[in-house]
C-alpha cells in the first residue's frame, strides 16, 4: 500500500491508480439508469421528479467523493460504519423515539426524519455489512471450514434481523445473497453454502403457515398470477396485477408520455414512482425502454463482477462482489415482482426508483466500485481468492 | 458463478418481458384501457316509476307513493374517493398539474397534507348529513357502506371467476362497481332537502333518488250487504257488515323488493355487452309476485335510465344523460272494484252463504253445520268478455287468521276462480247439447226419451238422477231440449255424448275454452322447484287425452265417454272457463274469451270467430236455462229449507238463464279438532255449481254470465244458487241491471216436488 488516501494525478503517474478500468462500466450504467429513472418519475408525479433531481448532484458528489478515496478507507471505516448502522437500526425500532424523528409509515419504522431527507438506516447497513464482511473475510483462511462461517453469518444476521423487524422483508432478504456471494468469493465451500440454500429452500415452504396473513395472501396471489389467474387482481394481487397490465400495455413501442400518464393514473398503480417504477418505464417506452433498463442493470452488476475479477486485492474484490450481488438481488427482485414472477416486497430499483437515500446509497456503491477498480493495490489474494471463472 | 447466476436471472426477466410486452400485449392493453374507461366514467342507473293498476272505472288499485333513497358512489364506499379528492384538491389549489410540479418540495408536501385533511373532512361531512337524514349514527352508515361494498366486491370476483371459467373475456369492473348504491331508503321528500344541496356540491358522490313504495289503496273495505238474498235459515239481521282486507288482492297481486336469481336469469339487465333496459339488476326494485303485478310485470316495470359522469382531465366532473328512464305503463283491469268488494263480501263467512248447511246435502251426508267452505265466483260481461268481478274464498285476508294446518288445507293464496279446476257437472249440459247439434249428431229440437238408465241392460249405471228408489225409480219420459235442460235430465245428455263420442266431444269442448288457459291476462312467470320458469296463474282445466280416449275404445269402455255428457269423468274447468262458456253461448257462439285486462293485447287470447252454433239451438238452450229458473219444475227454481220453499232468483225486472251442477268430489275428510289428522268423514260432500246468465227482463238479452262454485256444499241449486242470486242483485244495485225494487217474495209452502241433485 502506498500513496495517499485521495486519487490524484500524482497517483496516476506513480502507478498507484489507473485511469482506464472496469469501474467505468457501472458508472455508465448507473448514469443511464438515473436519467431514465428521473424521467420516469416525471411521468408519474412531476413533483417527485423535481425532488429526485435535487438528489442527483448530491448522489454524484457522494459517489465522486468515495471514488477518489483510496480503497484503504474501507478497511478503516468498515467497523465504525457497521456499528453505526446497527445503532441507527436499533434507534428506529426503539420505543419512545419521538414521531417527529421516526414516523411509522404503513406500520413500518424504517425512516429517520432529517428534515430535508428521510434517511433509511437499512441503506447504510447494506454498505456497512459489505465492508465489515470484506474486512473480516480477507484475512481468514478458515472460511472453507464450517466453523469459519460462524462469525460472518453472525455479522450478517444482526442487521438482517433488525431490518426484518422494522419490518422490511425485502431489504432484509437482499442481505442473504450478498453475504452468500461474498462467502463464496472468500473461499467458502459450495457444499457448505448449499446446506444453507437447501435449508432456506426447505424452510421457505415450511414457514408458510407462520407468515402473516397478508404475506401468505401475497404468495397465493403470486402463484395465481403466474398461471394467469386474475382472481386476486382486485385485492391482494392488485398491485402486481396492475403492474403487469401496465407493462403489457406498453407493448413494443410504448404508450408515450401522455398515454402512459393517463394509464398510470386511471389504473391506479400503487407505488408507481417507487417500487413499481419499472412498470411506468415499460408502459411509457415499451419493450425498448424495459430492455434498456434491463441491459443497464446487467451492465451494472456484471461491471461489478468485472471489477472484482480485475483487481488483485482481496478486500476490494470482496467489496465488488458484495456490491454486485447486492445490486443484482435488488434489480432481480424488483423487476421480478414488477413482471409478476416474484411476490410484492418493498424493494426499490436502484438508481431508478424515487427516493433520496436509495439514490445516494446506490451511487456511493458505484463510487466504491470505481475506487476499488482504480486502485493498484498489492496482490493480497490467497489461493481461495482465485476466482473460479 | 455470481456473474453466471446474474446472467441467467436477467435472461429469465428478459424472456418474461418479451412474453408480457409482446405476446400478451393485446390482453394487457385492453385491460388497462378498460380500467381507464371505468375509472374515468361512473354510471348511475336511473329508476323509473312502476305503472299503476286501475279498475274499469279508473279507480286506482295499485299505486306508488313518493319516497326517496340516498345513494353513494362505490368509490366513496371503498374510501378511494377520498384519495382522488385529495389529489384533485391539491391540483386545484396549486393551479393545475403543471403548477403543482413547479412548487418547492416543502410547499408541495404541506399542500398535500392540507388536501388530505380537507378531503377527509368533506367525507365526514357527507356521512354526517346522510346519517342525520336517516336518523342513525355516521358509524351505522359507514357499516352499511362497508357491508354493501364487501358484497359487491365478492360478487365482482365471483363474476370474473365465472367469466374466466367459461373462457369469456372478464369485464374489468361490474356495473355495480362503478355505480352509486342506496344506503338509506324510504325517506320522505322533506327529509331530503339538505341532502339535495349536498348532492349539488358532491355530484360524484351522493345522489338523492326517487324510490317509490307500492301501495294498494282499495284493499281494505267495509261492505254492508242487505239480507234480502239470504235463504230463510240465514235471514236474521237487517244487514250484514263485512270487513275485508284483501279486495282484489288475488287479482292485482303484490310485489317484492328483492331481485331473485330467477329474475336475473329470465331478463338480465346486462348480458355480456348487451343491455336490456327493462331487465333486472341486483338493486332495490319492485317485482310482481302474484296476479296482475306478476302477469304484467314487463309492462308495469318500465325501463331504467342511465346517467354517466365523466371525470375530466382537470378533475371536474361532467354529467351526461345516456338514456331517460321510461315509466312503467298503467294496466287497466276490466274489474269493477265496487262489484268486486261486494262479491267478496258475499263469499265471506260473515254473510253466511259459504257456511255448510246440513240440509243442502243428501240426508246421508254427515255434514257438520257452520263449516267455512271454499268458494269462487266469476262475473263476465257477455258482450265484451270482460270480467267484472272474480272472487275466491278464503282469500289472502284470511291467511293471517289461519293456523298453518288450516292454511295448508284451504290454500288462501290460490285464486279458485281462475287457478283451480273442478269437474263441470251438469252446468256443462247446455254446452254438450249445443256441441252435439253443431256437430250434426242431433237436431236442434231432438227429442230423447228418458227411461231412467242409459244402458238398456244396466240399471245401476249411467242413470238419471230421478231414477232412484227415493223418487220411486221415476223417469222423465220423452224430452225436448229445453225440458231436458230445465229438468237436468241425465239420459238426454248421455245420449248426445254417446252420439258424439269422447274424441269429438273433447274437440268441441276445446272450442268452448276447455283444456287450456283462456289467457285472460293473469298468467305470469313462476319458478318451479326444479328451477324451470313456467307460465302460471290460470288453470286450463282438463280434457281426456287422445290416448285415454283410444284406451277406452280399446277396452270397450263406453261409460267413460258417456258420462262426459253430464260433466263428469275426466273433465275439469275453472269457474272462469264456466262463465266464459256461458258468455260464448249467450253471444250465439262468437268467441271472445273472458279477460281481465283492457286495451292491451294478451298473448294467446282468443277473440273473434265463431264456434258455429245454430241459432235455433242457442234459443232452445237459453229457453231451457230460463225454464230451469222460472218454472217450478226447474232445478234452479227454488230451494227448500227448514224455513220453507223459496225462489232462488226473486229479482223483479231481471231475467235469468241458469243451470245447476254438482261435481262429484267423493268423501270429505275433515280435521275438526285441527290436530293434523282427519277425524271425521263426510260422504257425498260434492262441489256445488251454479252458472247463469242475467239480463234485464225488457230486452230479454243475457248481459252477464255468473259462475259460482262452493266446494263441498252439496246441491248446486241450494248452495251455489243463492250466491249467484246475491251477485246478480249486487249487479242490479250497481246499475248493471235494472234496479231491484222489491224484497224476495215468499212463495208456496214446501211440496213433494223433487229437487235435482244435478
Amino acid at each position: 500500500m502506498s500513496g495517499g488516501l485521495f486519487f490524484s494525478a500524482r497517483n496516476l503517474r506513480s502507478g498507484d491508480r489507473r485511469l482506464w478500468h472496469w469501474g467505468w462500466l457501472p458508472v455508465g450504467a448507473a448514469t443511464v439508469l438515473t436519467i431514465v429513472g428521473w424521467e420516469a418519475i416525471g411521468t408519474t408525479e412531476p413533483g417527485y421528479a423535481q425532488r429526485q433531481l435535487a438528489f442527483i448532484p448530491i448522489a454524484l458528489a457522494a459517489a465522486a467523493a468515495i471514488g477518489v478515496l483510496h480503497p484503504r478507507w474501507m478497511d478503516r471505516w468498515a467497523i465504525p460504519l457497521y456499528v453505526a448502522s446497527l445503532v441507527l437500526l436499533l434507534f428506529v425500532l426503539m420505543p419512545g423515539v419521538p414521531e417527529a424523528l421516526v414516523r411509522p409509515r404503513k406500520g413500518a419504522r424504517r425512516w429517520i426524519n432529517l428534515v430535508v431527507i428521510d434517511f433509511q438506516p437499512s441503506e447504510l447497513a447494506k454498505i456497512g455489512l459489505i465492508l465489515v464482511l470484506a474486512q473480516w473475510l480477507r484475512a481468514r483462511e478458515d472460511v472453507a471450514r464450517l466453523q469459519g462461517l460462524v462469525i460472518p453469518v453472525a455479522l450478517a444476521s444482526v442487521p438482517f434481523v433488525l431490518i426484518l423487524v422494522e419490518p422490511d422483508l425485502g431489504t432484509a432478504l437482499t442481505l442473504a445473497p450478498t453475504a452468500a456471494a461474498m462467502l463464496l468469493a472468500a473461499g467458502c465451500r459450495r457444499r457448505h453454502l448449499a446446506i444453507g440454500v437447501v435449508a432456506a429452500a426447505l424452510l421457505a415452504p415450511a414457514s408458510y403457515p407462520f407468515l402473516k396473513p397478508h404475506q401468505r395472501a401475497r404468495v397465493d396471489a403470486l402463484l395465481a398470477q403466474v398461471v394467469g389467474d386474475t382472481r386476486y387482481s382486485r385485492d391482494i394481487g392488485f398491485q402486481a396485477d396492475r403492474a403487469m397490465t401496465l407493462i403489457g400495455a406498453g407493448g413494443v413501442a410504448g404508450q408515450g408520455e401522455d398515454g402512459a400518464q393517463r394509464l398510470l393514473e386511471t389504473n391506479a398503480l400503487p407505488e408507481e414512482h417507487n417500487d413499481m417504477i419499472f412498470s411506468s418505464i415499460a408502459c411509457r417506452w415499451g419493450l425498448g425502454g424495459s430492455m434498456l433498463v434491463l441491459a443497464a442493470c446487467s451492465a451494472l452488476c456484471l461491471g461489478a463482477v468485472a471489477v472484482a475479477v480485475s483487481v488483485r486485492d482481496a478486500g476490494g474484490r470482496l467489496v465488488a462482489i458484495g456490491i454486485g450481488s447486492l445490486l443484482a438481488t435488488q434489480v432481480i427482485v424488483n423487476i421480478g415482482m414488477n413482471v409478476g414472477l416474484l411476490p410484492i416486497t418493498g424493494m426499490t430499483l436502484p438508481f431508478v426508483s424515487y427516493g433520496g437515500t436509495s439514490l445516494v446509497a446506490s451511487w456511493i456503491m458505484v463510487g466504491m466500485l470505481w475506487s476499488v477498480a482504480s486502485a493498484r493495490r498489492a496482490d493480497t489474494l490467497r489461493a481461495a481468492f482465485q476466482l473460479q471463472r | 458463478m455470481v456473474g453466471w447466476l446474474s446472467i441467467l436471472a436477467f435472461g429469465v426477466l428478459g424472456a418474461r418481458l418479451v412474453q408480457v410486452q409482446v405476446i400478451d400485449h393485446p390482453t394487457h392493453v385492453a385491460r388497462a384501457k378498460a380500467r381507464e374507461v371505468a375509472r374515468l366514467r361512473s354510471e348511475t342507473v336511473l329508476p323509473r316509476i312502476r305503472g299503476r293498476i286501475i279498475d274499469r272505472n279508473g279507480v286506482v288499485l295499485a299505486d306508488n307513493v313518493d319516497a326517496y333513497e340516498v345513494a353513494v358512489a362505490f368509490d366513496f364506499m371503498t374510501g378511494e374517493w377520498e384519495e382522488q379528492r385529495a389529489r384533485s384538491l391539491e391540483r386545484e389549489s396549486a393551479g393545475g398539474r403543471a403548477a403543482l410540479s413547479k412548487l418547492p418540495a416543502r410547499e408541495r408536501a404541506s399542500l398535500h397534507d392540507q388536501s388530505i385533511a380537507q378531503a377527509s373532512m368533506e367525507r365526514r361531512e357527507i356521512l354526517a348529513a346522510i346519517a342525520s337524514a336517516a336518523q342513525v349514527s355516521p358509524a351505522e352508515i359507514e357499516s352499511r357502506m362497508a357491508d354493501l361494498a364487501a358484497g359487491i366486491e365478492r360478487r365482482g370476483t365471483a363474476y370474473r371467476d365465472r367469466l374466466a371459467a367459461s373462457g369469456r373475456p372478464a369485464r374489468e369492473r361490474l356495473r355495480e362497481e362503478v355505480e352509486a348504491h342506496a344506503v338509506v331508503e324510504g325517506l320522505p321528500a322533506e327529509d331530503t332537502f339538505g341532502l339535495n344541496k349536498l348532492a349539488d356540491r358532491f355530484g360524484d358522490v351522493i345522489e338523492v333518488r326517487s324510490a317509490p313504495r307500492r301501495i294498494y289503496p282499495e284493499r281494505e273495505a267495509r261492505v254492508t250487504l242487505g239480507n234480502e238474498g239470504l235463504p230463510g235459515t240465514l235471514e236474521r239481521r237487517a244487514s250484514v257488515h263485512v270487513n275485508l282486507t284483501d279486495v282484489g288482492d288475488l287479482i292485482v297481486g303484490s310485489v317484492r323488493d328483492t331481485v331473485q336469481a330467477a329474475d336475473l336469469r329470465r331478463r338480465p339487465f346486462e348480458d355480456g355487452d348487451s343491455i336490456d333496459w327493462g331487465g333486472y339488476r341486483e338493486a332495490t326494485d319492485l317485482i310482481g309476485v302474484r296476479g296482475i303485478e306478476r302477469a304484467w310485470e314487463d309492462t308495469l316495470r318500465g325501463e331504467w335510465g342511465l346517467r354517466e359522469r365523466v371525470r375530466q382531465p382537470d378533475g371536474s366532473v361532467e354529467q351526461r344523460l345516456v338514456k331517460l328512464p321510461v315509466d312503467g305503463g298503467d294496466v287497466q283491469l276490466t274489474i269493477d272494484v265496487e262489484l268486486q268488494r261486494r262479491v267478496q263480501a258475499i263469499l265471506s263467512p260473515e254473510y253466511g252463504l259459504t257456511l255448510s248447511q246440513r240440509e243442502f246435502h243428501t240426508p246421508n251426508a254427515d255434514m257438520p253445520r257452520g263449516l267455512e267452505l271454499n268458494a269462487a265466483v266469476v262475473v263476465v260481461e257477455v258482450a265484451t268478455g270482460e270480467v267484472l268481478a272474480m272472487a275466491s274464498q278464503p282469500g289472502p285476508g284470511l291467511a293471517g287468521t289461519m293456523s298453518e294446518l288450516e292454511e295448508r288445507a284451504r290454500s288462501p293464496w290460490i285464486d279458485r276462480s281462475v287457478d283451480a279446476a273442478y269437474a263441470p257437472g251438469s252446468i256443462l249440459k247446455p254446452i254438450v247439447y249445443l256441441s252435439a247439434v253443431a256437430a250434426g249428431e242431433a237436431s236442434s229440437d231432438e227429442v230423447i226419451t228418458c227411461n231412467g238408465h242409459f244402458f238398456p241392460d244396466r240399471k245401476d249405471l249411467a242413470r238419471c238422477w230421478l231414477y232412484r228408489t227415493k223418487y220411486g225409480l221415476a223417469t222423465h219420459g220423452p224430452l225436448a231440449p229445453h225440458e231436458a235442460l230445465a229438468r237436468s235430465c241425465n239420459i238426454y245428455f248421455y245420449e248426445l255424448a254417446d252420439r258424439l263420442g269422447p274424441a269429438a266431444l273433447s274437440q268441441w269442448l276445446g272450442k268452448w275454452g276447455l283444456g287450456q288457459p283462456l289467457h285472460a291476462g293473469l298468467e305470469g312467470w313462476r319458478e318451479r322447484s326444479d328451477g324451470m320458469l313456467v307460465r302460471a296463474g290460470e288453470s286450463g282445466g282438463s280434457l281426456p287425452t287422445e290416448q285415454r280416449v283410444e284406451a277406452w275404445r280399446a277396452d270397450g269402455d263406453r261409460f267413460s265417454g258417456v258420462i262426459m255428457g253430464i260433466g263428469q269423468g275426466e273433465l275439469a274447468w275453472s269457474p272462469l272457463q264456466a262463465a266464459n262458456a256461458l258468455a260464448t253461448l249467450a253471444r250465439g257462439g262468437t268467441v271472445n274469451d273472458a279477460h281481465v285486462v283492457r286495451g292491451r293485447a294478451i298473448p294467446g287470447h282468443r277473440a273473434g270467430g265463431s264456434i258455429g252454433l245454430s241459432p235455433s239451438s242457442v234459443r232452445n238452450a237459453l229457453d231451457g236455462m230460463h225454464e230451469a229458473i222460472d218454472a217450478s219444475h226447474g232445478t234452479a227454481h227454488h230451494v227448500t229449507t227448514a224455513a220453507g220453499r223459496e225462489e232462488i232468483f226473486a229479482l223483479p225486472g231481471v231475467r235469468v238463464w241458469g243451470k245447476t251442477g254438482t261435481a262429484q268430489a267423493g268423501l270429505w275428510r275433515l280435521d275438526v279438532d285441527q290436530d293434523g289428522t282427519a277425524d271425521r268423514s263426510v260422504g257425498d260432500a260434492d262441489h256445488a255449481w251454479f252458472a247463469c246468465l242475467v239480463g234485464d227482463e225488457a230486452t230479454d238479452t243475457p248481459r252477464y254470465a255468473i259462475a259460482v262454485i262452493v266446494e263441498r256444499a252439496g246441491s248446486g241449486g241450494r248452495a251455489a244458487g243463492p250466491v249467484a242470486a246475491a251477485v246478480a242483485r249486487e249487479l242490479s244495485k250497481l246499475g248493471y241491471l235494472r234496479p231491484v225494487g222489491e224484497r224476495r217474495r215468499a212463495i208456496d209452502p214446501p211440496s213433494h216436488q223433487p229437487e235435482s241433485d244435478g
